[in-house]
């Protein structure tokens, strides 16, 4: 019998199966319906890991998503997950978890020994000089911190994203959620209700079934069965368990986490290990209950001591008991019902140690008939004992101050109650501050966010009648708020709380001796923040509270601080002598807890990370070897080496090709607009610097379009195809941007104008024919065309049929050769493709990518915009003037042509460089400096924005930005490179091959 | 994520449309006739108010216009939302 | 010289032409399937609601007329019609219907202040039912698609996943039919088939036809394509 903890009965457990687990390499046994942490207890596990500054044993303190201590390691290889809480992780056969690493060892416990040496901001102070050193440092801390290691494997499993909409969204199903959803979805409304535990019922699963707890006369469990089955049945209702809502956001947006594989193991087949939830509520209804503080004294992180609500859960819901002799510590009620649930359990309660006086409630009135001592006007002073709680040292109280009356009781277990926290995460998540009320000792959620309302304990309601009348009252309103109609109906019942006291606030027990030299008082355990850390940081002139956290760390572990930052910052208020109202709380962020990258990837991962846009004849450049390169979103073949090729072999051999026969591009990703209305004309010379109107039908012309700022963001051609009737190109890249920016202009500034814009990008398949020899490829696919010189002239395009497929031909060129673009309906792109092929095989036509594109281009010093421009470069600075319209009044961006700083001297200016040594390639981007050798920080007078070899000229050159560039041709100018060498260059015109323009109109 | 109600489609997702700036700006009749200082203004200065903001959005990935919305910026709230055209007294307060 | 050969922009997924039956499991447990309706006439339609003599020249052509209420659909004589925005409509016909279609438009709308443009080769249509048909699209679609919310006639431009989507539901929670662009046919194919899997997807073979809900030859094309 190895589990030395677990009770004879009780418990919602499967005792007739078990399952066998591994935790720090030993074998253990528990049962469905277990936690790891429920599990480790039942096994009398008290040591689960050592603290991160001071290396002190640490057991496990909660039972929920608050717990700092039991942060495990969980799986192995690709599926091993950091930060699990033990709490809140089920137990499954097999499971293997472990104390991450750097928690498990001791050897910083001599971090212990020197305590008083590390202080709050120990590292800020240490570590800061000189500044240097400071990587070196860095390097050092973060191996001793973090608490968990990455998977290093590709993760194998499934995640994925759902969207969902609701009238109501029930975050937290204990009594008053289940209350608010059955109400909300009689009523008609669409309900989601969800909750972080493997099944619904909140508190009611922890209690005990007595009487004084039941609902509607039924037992606990029954009514929540109940409740369930009967919302389960309607169509409308979703029930999510195992699902943390872990944010709330704008609008009614909600993010929810959802297990569907951590608590098998495994995900089921096919399926997703989490599901990240994207819920869009009409209304929503917060019932996310209320989380225990637990009271601070000297020691009180000794393994055995506990929150009293843990303790209460691990009996009543695992049949497990953490200790064999209790002392419960409290300030409130509460804690009274734990200490009748461990005399129920037959476990000793050595004593009820309560800060107030005569306490007086009916609970206090139930443990002295059973015969438990209470030691009113008492605190604890410290817990005593190594790697156990073995004995409580407790003193008489006079005010806030010991009166020196002291007594030991020795005990394994302490439970503590130091009041309870409203979950008010949520509430303010977006904005809210949660409000202070001295009655209930704790914050509360303000006034309500739009369309959204909180139920149950989180609103300060502690008693479950209470709960169960909001709960229903507020379902009611939420439903009514989203449209629908409630039914009639009572509110489910429970009996009337009995007698009560109020809570007495107690923030920081006394030790007798100053608080920097007394036994430490830990406030977060995950961070090993004491209150003399606290205190520290005030007498060194910190006030804020976002100011202290920083210093401290209070709150900034992986339970971002749900167990200790109420007491941090009350104890920081009393340090400061102000109110907790005035000191207020940290801001509440999202996530309340962790979740993965998987969920937050969803499917936008593997080779569905982002869409792989492809051509018509994408599967042709596949086929034949292509490599290609992202444009965007587009995959465009780069080059295509044949066997034994280098890169620049396959490039020279496709340049050369195309210069002196015919090459093919695919050229389908350039975007394409139609445009047409009785205004289009009128639009278009607004839209580009150049005229439109006096365009022929049958013409095309280069354009250039500016920023208001007079900044080139997009070129491309425009082929008039008839009466205000248009078709625009732009580039690869700014084709959604060129339509939203002609959209935008004639939508915002002139509706009136009559003109349409459609994009028709992915309509046609456009095919790039360029070299000498492309009339002959054309003349030998369609002869519907007379491609004779003159009849179809450079800058014009004809309609007719290309390999009996009707088609649009261009003649424009991106190459400076004879040039024919060819498009036709996508759906035929490839056909026509392969038959432009096989008409150039004569001719020893290629096929080349962009690569070859490029270089063909910038020999001929045609700008690629976005790659030569960053929309810092005007047409003047390009020297294309040739591209403004001289007698135009306006068009986008003309006035700021004329803006002193864009008239002035030293922009830089658009050139060539042609790089001394003819064998070296300057890379792009590389910046460019007078001298060389000027003292660090060089001034900087260019950059190189395109730059490659080239077998045509039979060197290396390049295109640039230099400040004031075209008047300084000849002149040298030089790239100093990251490994010390320098590129000296000079500075030539842009055009680089046939500079009179003569090969494009044969 | 912000639901917008659009004008012509009502209520949508933010990740259907595109942010398309200060709403409201005109741009000047002749700009040749404007001096440095006021194209500099028209191009340049935005108000960016902590409070009520006069913006405009495009239903991009939906019917695809753009429309007028006043929102707040600290609380993000949603005041009104108008067509492009349609004056603030037809759907909400004005500056 | 040979027909010339059109290809749809699923050609790279040969599962999208043959069809196939869901992995494992007979395709009457499947919860949804899948299916390309490739080469049908896409047109856009652009002019402006409140131009009478247009909308009387569309209904003439039509024989409908053209919705003027936003995100909705009509169903003419082998058509399809959708609401896309103010100024723009989505004009759906069958394969071999379109090149006629476009020279009746074109004529019957040349003296209008609007325009037609040809879209087949850009874009195609998917369509996605069955059972979990709706839990699919919520994967990727912030669209809410329950019948209470989008009935029949819903149609509307959006996204699906990462791409831009014109959705039309054909039958309220069960049947749609997603128009994609051509570049974005492929991915989006693919993000369709990982995310129907855990419902069990079918793969039906393309089928060039235009579904019409009144249509009896629709109704026959649909039992070929089961059986
Ligand atoms: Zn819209």
């Amino acid at each position: 019998m190895s589990q030395t903890h677990r009770l004879s009965q009780g418990g919602g457990i499967d005792r007739a199966r078990e399952l066998t687990f591994t935790f720090n390499g030993r074998r253990y046994q528990g049962h469905p319906g277990d936690t790891l942490a429920s599990a480790l207890l039942a096994n009398g596990v008290s040591v689960i890991g050592r603290s991160f500054k001071y290396h002190r044993p640490r057991g496990i303190v909660g039972a929920g998503p608050e717990e700092p201590n039991a942060i495990f390691q969980v799986g192995t290889g690709a599926t091993t997950r950091p930060d699990q809480r033990a709490t809140q992780v089920e137990l499954f056969d097999g499971l293997v978890a472990s104390t991450s690493a750097r928690l498990g060892f001791d050897p910083l416990s001599v971090n212990n020994m020197f305590a008083r040496m590390l202080p709050a901001g120990f590292y800020y102070k240490t570590f800061k000089w000189p500044a240097t050193y400071w990587p070196r440092y860095e390097e050092k801390i973060r191996a001793v911190a973090g608490i968990g290691e990455s998977p290093i494997e590709p993760d194998a499993d499934r995640y994925d994203h759902m969207n969902a909409h609701c009238d109501v969204l029930v975050v937290g199903g204990g009594p008053a959620g289940l209350a608010a959803a059955q109400r909300a979805a009689s009523a008609g409304a669409r309900v989601i209700l969800v909750d972080e535990n493997p099944a619904f019922g909140g508190s009611l699963l922890s209690g005990r079934d007595a009487p004084d707890n039941h609902v509607d006369g039924r037992s606990n469990r029954d009514w929540i069965a109940n409740t369930v089955a009967e919302l389960a049945a309607m169509p409308d209702v979703r029930l999510l368990t195992r699902t943390t809502a872990f944010g709330n956001y704008d609008h009614n947006f909600i993010g929810l986490m959802e297990d569907r594989g951590d608590y098998l193991g495994q995900p089921a087949a096919h399926g997703v290990r989490h599901r990240l939830w994207r819920v869009r509520a009409r209304q929503v209804v917060l019932a996310t209950g209320a989380l225990e503080r637990p009271l601070v004294f000297g020691n009180n992180d000794r393994p055995g001591v506990m929150t009293a609500s843990a303790v209460s859960i691990y009996i009543n819901r695992y049949g497990v008991t953490p200790g064999y002799r209790a002392v419960v510590f409290t300030n409130n009620d509460s804690a009274y019902g734990t200490a009748l649930d461990l005399h129920a359990a037959g476990i000793d309660v050595a004593a009820v140690v309560d800060v107030r006086r005569r306490p007086s409630g009916a609970l206090a009135a139930a443990v002295r008939a059973a015969k438990i001592p209470i030691h009113d006007g008492c605190t604890l002073i410290k817990a005593r004992g190594g790697r156990r709680v073995r004995s409580v040292e407790i003193g008489r109280l006079s005010g806030e101050q010991l009166t020196g009356d002291r007594w030991k009781i020795s005990c394994d277990l302490v439970a503590s109650s130091g009041g309870w926290s409203p979950v008010v995460h949520l509430h303010c998540h977006i904005g809210s501050k949660p409000v202070w009320d001295d009655q209930a000792a704790c914050f509360l959620p303000g006034a309500d966010n739009p369309g959204q309302t909180s139920a149950g304990s989180v609103t300060g309601h502690f008693n479950l009648r209470d709960c169960l009348a909001q709960g229903f009252e507020r379902g009611d309103a939420a439903a009514a708020a989203a449209g629908f109609e409630p039914t009639a109906g009572t509110a489910p019942s429970a009996p009337a709380a009995g007698e009560t006291m109020p809570i007495r606030p107690f923030w920081l027990a006394p030790s007798g001796a100053p608080i920097s030299r007394g036994p430490k008082q830990f406030v977060d355990f995950q961070n090993d923040t004491s209150a003399a850390d606290i205190a520290l940081a005030v007498r060194e002139g910190y006030e804020s509270v976002e100011h202290v956290k920083r210093y401290t760390a209070l709150g900034f572990g992986t339970d971002q601080g749900k167990l200790g930052n109420i007491n941090g910052m009350a104890i920081l208020a009393a340090t400061l002598g102000k109110s907790i109202a005035e000191t207020g709380t940290t801001t509440f962020r999202p996530a309340y807890t962790p979740i993965s990258f998987g969920a937050l990837a969803g499917r936008n991962a593997g080779h569905l990370f982002d869409p792989e846009r492809k051509t018509a004849m994408h599967e042709w450049h596949a086929a034949h070897g292509a490599l290609f390169e992202n444009v965007g979103q587009w995959k465009r073949p780069w080059y295509y080496p044949k066997d034994g090729e280098s890169m620049q072999e396959s490039l020279d051999r496709e340049c050369q090709t195309t210069r002196t026969a015919a090459g093919v591009l695919d050229a389908s990703t350039l975007g394409k607009i139609e445009v047409h209305g009785a205004d289009a004309d009128r639009f278009l010379d607004l839209i580009y610097t150049g005229a439109r109107r006096n365009m022929k039908t049958g013409t095309c012309r280069y354009g250039l379009m500016l920023h208001e700022d007079g900044m080139i963001f997009d070129d491309g051609v425009t082929a008039k195809l008839g009466d205000n009737h248009y078709f625009l190109t732009t580039t690869t890249g700014g084709a959604a941007g060129v339509m939203n920016w002609l959209e935008a202009w004639h939508q915002t500034e002139w509706p009136d104008m009559d003109v349409f814009f459609t994009s028709i990008t992915d309509q046609w398949a456009t095919i790039a024919v360029n070299g000498p020899k492309s009339r002959e490829v054309l003349q030998a696919l369609c002869n519907d065309i007379d491609f004779d010189r003159d009849a179809f002239a450079f800058m014009t395009f004809r309609e007719g049929t290309v390999a009996g497929v009707a088609a649009r031909v261009f003649r424009i060129s991106f190459t400076g050769e004879l040039a024919f673009e060819i498009n036709v309906d996508a759906n035929h792109g490839r056909y026509v493709w392969e038959a432009v092929m096989a008409a150039g095989a004569p001719y020893g036509i290629t096929v080349y990518g962009t690569e070859t594109m490029h270089i063909l281009r910038a020999e001929k010093g045609f700008i690629v915009a976005g790659q030569d421009t960053d929309g810092s470069m005007t047409p003047m600075d390009m020297g294309m003037q040739w591209a403004v319209g001289k007698k135009k009044t306006d068009f986008i961006g003309m006035r700021s042509l004329a803006r002193p700083d864009i008239v002035a001297s030293g922009r830089k200016q658009f050139v060539g460089l042609l790089p001394t040594d003819g064998t070296v390639v300057l890379p792009e981007g590389a910046q460019l400096v007078d001298d060389p050798q000027a003292p660090l920080p060089m001034p900087m007078v260019g950059h190189v924005s395109s730059s490659y070899h080239s077998v045509t000229l039979g060197h290396s050159f390049a295109l640039a930005l230099v400040k004031d560039g075209q008047s300084r041709m000849g002149e040298t100018v030089y790239s100093p490179q990251p490994d010390g060498s320098v590129i000296a260059a000079t500075i030539a015109g842009p055009v680089f091959y046939d500079r009179e323009g003569a090969r494009q109109n044969v | 994520m912000f639901q917008i109600d659009c004008p012509w489609c009502g209520p949508r997702d933010q990740q259907e449309f595109s942010y398309a700036g200060e709403g409201g700006i005109q741009r000047p009749q002749d700009p040749s006739a404007t001096t440095d200082a006021e194209w500099a203004d028209y191009l340049f200065m935005r108000r960016n108010p902590r409070g009520m903001h006069h913006e405009q959005w495009r239903h991009v990935h939906g019917c695809g216009q753009f429309f007028q919305v006043t929102r707040h910026t600290v609380t993000y709230r949603i005041e009104s939302i108008r067509r492009m055209g349609e004056s603030a007294a037809a759907g909400g307060e004005s500056s | 010289m040979s027909e010339p050969v059109m290809e749809s922009p699923l050609i790279g997924r040969p599962h999208s032409i043959q069809g196939q039956p869901a992995d494992g499991q007979s395709a009457a447990q499947s919860g949804v399937s899948l299916g390309e309706r490739p080469f049908l006439g896409h047109f856009s339609l652009r002019g402006k609601a409140d131009d009478e003599a247009l909308m009387a020249a569309c209904s003439r052509v039509f024989g409908i007329a053209l919705p003027k209420t936003p995100n909705t659909w009509v169903e003419g004589e082998g058509v399809v019609i959708g609401w896309m925005g103010p100024t723009e409509w989505l004009v759906l016909v069958a394969a071999e219907t379109r090149h006629e279609w476009l020279i009746s438009l074109r004529e019957a709308l040349a003296d209008q202040h609007a325009g037609v443009v040809d879209l087949s080769g850009g874009q195609t249509l998917i369509t996605l039912a069955g059972e979990h048909a709706r839990d699919v699209l919520a994967k990727g679609s912030t669209l809410d698609l329950h019948p209470r919310e989008a009935q029949a006639g819903f149609c509307t431009r959006s996204t699906l996943a990462k791409s831009a989507i014109f959705l039309r539901v054909v039958e309220a929670g069960e049947r749609f039919e997603i128009v994609v662009r051509r570049s974005f046919a492929d991915y989006l194919w693919q993000w369709l088939v990982d995310a129907s899997e855990e419902y069990g997807c079918e793969i039906l073979p393309a089928d060039a036809t235009l579904a019409l809900s009144a249509s009896a030859d629709n109704d026959f094309d649909e039992a070929v394509n089961a059986s």
